[in-house]
Parts: structure tokens; sequence; C-alpha cells
């Protein structure tokens, strides 16, 4: 699975659950806070994706994350563990 | 009957007395030109560079107002000041600055769709006192489930919840989120990593402890009408206040009407 492919899954997930961010254009740049979010809708947001991409991430690796850059990035990490 | 009038109207100022002030602002959809008017300048420039959307900008300025009342009141009986600015601080969460000053009062808010929530209290020299505060529009939500909110254990303890598992997760992640407020900055980026011992709805009862297993707080639980929906509110205070209260006793008197 490639970054665009989880990153494509992630953004259909942020247009979905967070109203700010329909029709907005979305970075890796972004915070999901830039879109007006509040922390549960961020949380439906990673929970969905993880499943949506069959992956699990542990706790503590999300713990730290700031924008959606980060958040690829354990994602990426974590897809790359599956498919290994 | 409107969402105005479901709201707390007893004037009893509550066992915190006039220690911590509590606002809740609604946003009834002023627009943003004019309330971004009613910021100082410095906070008007933090305001313009939250993100690409009005929702988003919207919200902070509620936010700001909120805090800034709740800062005020809490000045009250403390000192006479000319300016009160809520600023952003360094971590990203809120700064009060008093007459250039930031160690007078301390702050928590917290925003969803429609409504802003501001606590605040007057910093005691060596006191340690601190709050945290959260809400969340009650809407349908499967977070209860969530492996990356809750973790096994807590999942578990959310199952046996009688209010349900829509109710159960959103008090727990609000009570998740005002104690890691409460907790600050070294409970990490997320409110996820603290953990939920305790829930009881009925009772508008959370017991949530640090990462790290101390220390335990008590957190209050209780709903309020927005002008779009039911809103869960919740409230952390650390050390744990002694007596026992409902939050609508805590929200008393305090709730702001525009």
């Amino acid at each position: 699975m490639t970054r665009e492919e989880i990153f494509a899954v992630l953004k259909a997930n942020i247009q979905e659950i967070i109203p700010g961010a329909r029709g907005k254009e979305i970075l890796e740049s972004h915070s999901m806070r830039d879109f007006g979010a509040d922390s549960l809708e961020i949380v439906e947001v990673v929970s969905r994706s993880m499943k949506q991409l069959r992956i699990k991430v542990p706790r503590s690796e999300l713990l730290e994350v700031r924008d959606l850059k980060g958040l690829l990035d354990v994602l990426e990490k974590a897809a790359a563990k599956v498919q290994g | 009957m409107s969402w105005k009038k479901r709201l707390p109207k007893s004037r009893d100022s509550g066992p915190t007395g006039s220690r911590l002030q509590i606002v809740l602002l609604p946003d009834l959809g002023q627009p943003l030109d004019l309330l971004l008017a009613q910021l100082s300048p410095v906070e008007r420039e933090q305001a313009e560079q939250r993100g690409p959307t009005e929702r988003r900008r919207r919200q902070f300025v509620l936010g700001r107002l909120a805090a800034r009342r709740a800062a005020g009141r809490a000045l009250v009986r403390q000192r006479r000041c000319s300016s009160v600015e809520v600023l952003t601080g360094q971590d990203g969460g809120p700064v009060v600055q008093v007459d250039g000053a930031r160690d007078v009062v301390s702050v928590s808010l917290a925003h969803s769709g429609r409504l802003a929530l501001a606590c605040a209290w007057p910093n005691m020299a060596g006191e340690g006192y601190r709050a945290g505060v959260d809400l969340e529009r009650v809407r349908p939500t499967d977070v209860a489930r969530s492996r990356y909110a809750f973790s096994g254990r807590e999942r578990a303890l959310l199952a046996r919840v009688p209010e349900g598992l829509l109710l159960a997760g959103l008090a727990a992640w609000t009570a998740k989120e005002a104690a890691w407020k409460a907790l600050g900055p070294a409970q990490g980026f997320d409110p996820a990593g603290v953990r939920l011992r305790a829930l009881n709805l009925a009772g508008g009862l959370a017991v949530v402890e640090a990462s790290s297993g101390r220390p335990r707080l008590g957190v209050r639980l209780g709903f309020v009408a927005g002008p779009d929906g039911i809103y869960l509110l919740s409230l952390a205070r650390f050390p744990l206040h002694p007596l026992p209260c409902r939050f609508s006793a805590l929200l008393s008197g305090d709730v702001e009407h525009e």
C-alpha cells in the first residue's frame, strides 16, 4: 500500500467526518484542527482509517502525532509491517 | 422551549465559590468580523492564522471570548486590571496575559459544534491547583469501540455502562480530555493516553488517572442544551475537590447568554 493510497483513505474520512473540511483541499502540512475538528472527530477519523486500512498502530505511537504528515508516517510504517 | 431557557438558572455560586469561574458561550451566527473585533490585535492575529476554514476561526474566537470572560471574573476579587488577553502559549494551550503579566490567572477552554466552554481560576503561589474542561455535542459515534481512544480494559468498562455505548463513549472521552488538560503537558500530546478507571453517568462522575497511574482525578459530567443540540460537558480539577457536587451547580450563574 503506497503513501498516496493511505492518504486517499485518510482524506475521504476527514471530508466525511469533519464538516469544516468538506470541499477543501487537504495537504499533508495540515492538521485536522485546521478544519475545526474537535478531539472526538479526530479519534473517529483515525479509528475508521485504521479499520479500513486493516492496520493496527500502537496507541503510544499515535500520541505524539501533530499533523497529517506525522499521522501518515505512522500509518505508512504500520502498513509496511503488515505487507512485510 | 428555546435552548436558552433550558440552561441552568440558579444563582447559587456552588461549592467552588468564586475560585473557579465557568463561562459557556454559544455561536449564534454573528458575522465573523464582529466577533474578531472583540479581540485584541494579538488575539486577532492568532485567530486569523487558524487554518483555512471559517469554522475553525469562529471556534477559536468564541473560545478566546469565553476564556477572557472567565478570566475577568476570576480576577475581580484579586486585582484591578485594564487588559486581559488570552493568547496561545508555546505548547498550544491558552495563556492569560493580565496587564502584560502571565502568572496571575489560568484558563482551560474547549469548543465543539456551536458552543465554547471556558473555566478560569486565580493562581495561588505554591498551590498547584489546575482544572480542565471539555465538551462534545451529543451525536452518533462509535468511539466507545475505538482501540485508539480506549484500551481493552476501558472498552470493557464502557460496555457495562447502563446508559449504552453511545453516551458511555462520549462521556468517557470528554472525561479523559478534561483530565488530560488538568494534568498538563506531561501527559503527552493526546488525551487517549490518560486512563479511565470508573464512569457513573447517572451520578455525573468519572474517575481518570494519569498515564503513570498517579494522580487520580474525579471528573464531573453534565448535559446542557446548546443552539444546535445537547452537549456533554466535563470538568476535572486537581487536586480533587473534596466536596461532591453536580455539574449544574458549578455552572450556576456563570452561563453567558448572548
